[in-house]
């Protein structure tokens, strides 16, 4: 292991989605004026400029978008080689997160499962197939 | 704008060295200004993009970063307008040509030095704890540079079927030209599929020739006003319209040129990704074609849309843009030597990542 790995540090933008996320629960800002979704976090919507975005759940599925496999260690405490995905979430107006894709053999385009795992740590997105049941 | 550059300097580019990262500063900026023709009391402008874009950098003044406050010590002069700005070259080119064009000076000099550590990964990122954007990325191993590129090209892919044996085209072509640029890390160093195709992977479907190589070395610009450029009576390259930021495709209307009417584009490749994106953005090739146009030579010397006749920073080295400012002003300046080509009117440059580039036209008369 190279060092220990990074820890996000909640601030005051941020604090809600990660409280959420040890709960293995995912949400994003959106606009109560105009519906739009925003991620990263804002302080203002972009599209209204009111200050009116609020968190709202949303749901832990999406489809991968992209995916990169990472093969010398750019990170400490995140030893290559691994998949990285990049998932829309449903329901959004085309929110992209960016986590460990475990079903590594995923193509672009297919549905995934989004979770939040304790990893050293730290809570991270965690991507994988859609188990049976699930949309 | 009523600006041209009218000299460029540099110096040799280099995987480690034993000299400060100020003396290659200061050789860059004494080059350029000979190649002006101007003296040092000529200077009253000084535009500086210092930053150290690498995740390891330390952003010590004189060490892996070169301030406007230690250029103008270092060099003795005492110019009325210095600035640093966090853009890379493109844009310090568009802040400097728009310090001249307003009057606040009529001859502007412009530094760009990069460093490479030696003894640590350029890249690695070793912080424990992280804040803003960079709070959801890092902590799942996005690092601070391959894998947001890799994933636009991923998608590209994807969606249009390219593959690495076409990237091969883009980064073979660049480090043929490499080879007619006396700057070039990787000059007389062509590059054969088979050593291509079997490179490791860095952030897969990027591999190791698909990414700029660090170098420590610096260029220089002077940039002068229209008038002063006329006095000194030499080629210049005047600098027709710059647009960047959000918006560098707005570089034509500004330019009252078409894309077509482009003839030699010089296009930040710090990732070989970045090739395709900026030729479809800037509307050089249409959406979804640029792999395919470059695989049947178009970028080449003597192609349809010469690219990167420096070698690009995939040839050249990391000069994080400054190299392709540089060539943007030679070949409209008709300076290039043997890569010049011939009859240029209009000559782009593009530099820098899809959130934030400029983009100008450099033409070797005023209009």
């Amino acid at each position: 292991m190279t060092g220990l790995r990074p820890h996000p540090v909640p601030d005051t933008l941020t604090s809600p989605y990660w409280a959420a996320a040890r709960e293995n629960e995912l949400v994003l800002q959106r606009c109560s004026l105009c519906r739009h979704d925003v991620f990263p976090p804002l302080s203002h919507c972009p599209s209204c400029r009111q200050n009116s975005l609020e968190w709202v759940p949303r749901p832990k599925t999406g489809t991968l978008r992209s995916k990169v496999r990472t093969h010398s260690t750019v990170v400490a405490g995140i030893d290559a080689p691994y998949w990285t995905g990049w998932v829309e979430v449903d329901e959004t107006t085309g929110i992209e997160l960016v986590g460990f894709l475990e079903a590594d053999d995923a193509s672009i385009g297919d549905r995934v499962v989004i979770e939040f795992e304790e990893r050293e740590g730290v809570w991270s997105l965690v991507f994988d197939r859609v188990r049976e049941g699930e949309s | 704008m009523r600006a041209a550059v009218v000299g460029v300097g540099g110096t040799e580019l280099v995987r480690s060295t034993d000299l400060s990262l100020l003396h290659f500063g200061v050789e860059a900026a004494k080059a350029a200004l000979a190649d002006a023709g101007l003296g040092w009391d000529d200077i009253d402008g000084y535009v500086g993009s210092p930053a150290a874009p690498n995740h390891a950098a330390v952003h010590r003044d004189g060490i892996d970063e070169l301030s406007a406050a230690l250029m103008t010590r270092a060099l003795g002069i005492s110019p009325s307008y210095a600035i640093d700005i966090a853009g890379m070259p493109a844009a310090g080119l568009a802040t400097a040509a728009a310090v001249v064009d307003a009057g606040l000076c009529r001859a502007v000099l412009m530094v760009r030095a990069m460093y490479n550590p030696t003894g640590e990964r350029y890249s690695f990122a070793n912080s424990t704890h992280v804040g803003g954007p960079e709070q959801f990325t890092l902590p799942v191993g996005v690092g601070p540079a391959g894998a947001r590129h890799a994933q636009w090209l991923a998608r590209y892919q994807a969606q249009y079927g390219a593959n690495r044996a076409h990237m091969y085209h883009v980064v073979e072509t660049f480090r043929e030209h490499a080879s007619l640029n006396e700057y070039a890390y990787w000059r007389n160093q062509p590059l054969s599929f088979d050593e291509y195709m079997s490179a490791r992977w860095i952030c897969e479907p990027l591999c190791l020739y698909d990414c700029d190589l660090p170098i420590t070395g610096a260029a220089a610009l002077v940039v002068v006003s229209a008038e002063l450029a006329r006095e000194l009576s030499r080629p210049a390259a005047y600098v027709r319209a710059a647009s960047g930021a959000t918006r560098p495709e707005h570089l034509f209307e500004r330019a009252h040129v078409s894309p077509s009417e482009v003839d030699v584009a010089q296009i930040y490749d710090g990732y070989a990704s970045f090739v395709y994106l900026w030729l479809e953005r800037l509307k050089l090739a249409p959406q979804g074609t640029a792999f395919r146009m470059a695989a049947e030579g178009a970028l080449r010397i003597g192609g349809k849309l010469p690219t990167n006749t420096f070698g690009g920073a995939l040839g050249e080295g990391r000069l994080h843009g400054m190299g392709h400012v540089r060539e943007a002003a030679l070949q409209a300046m008709g300076r290039a030597g043997p890569r010049q080509v011939a009859g240029v009117r209009n000559s782009l440059v593009v530099v820098g990542i899809p959130e934030s580039a400029w983009a100008l036209i450099l033409s070797p008369t005023i209009t």
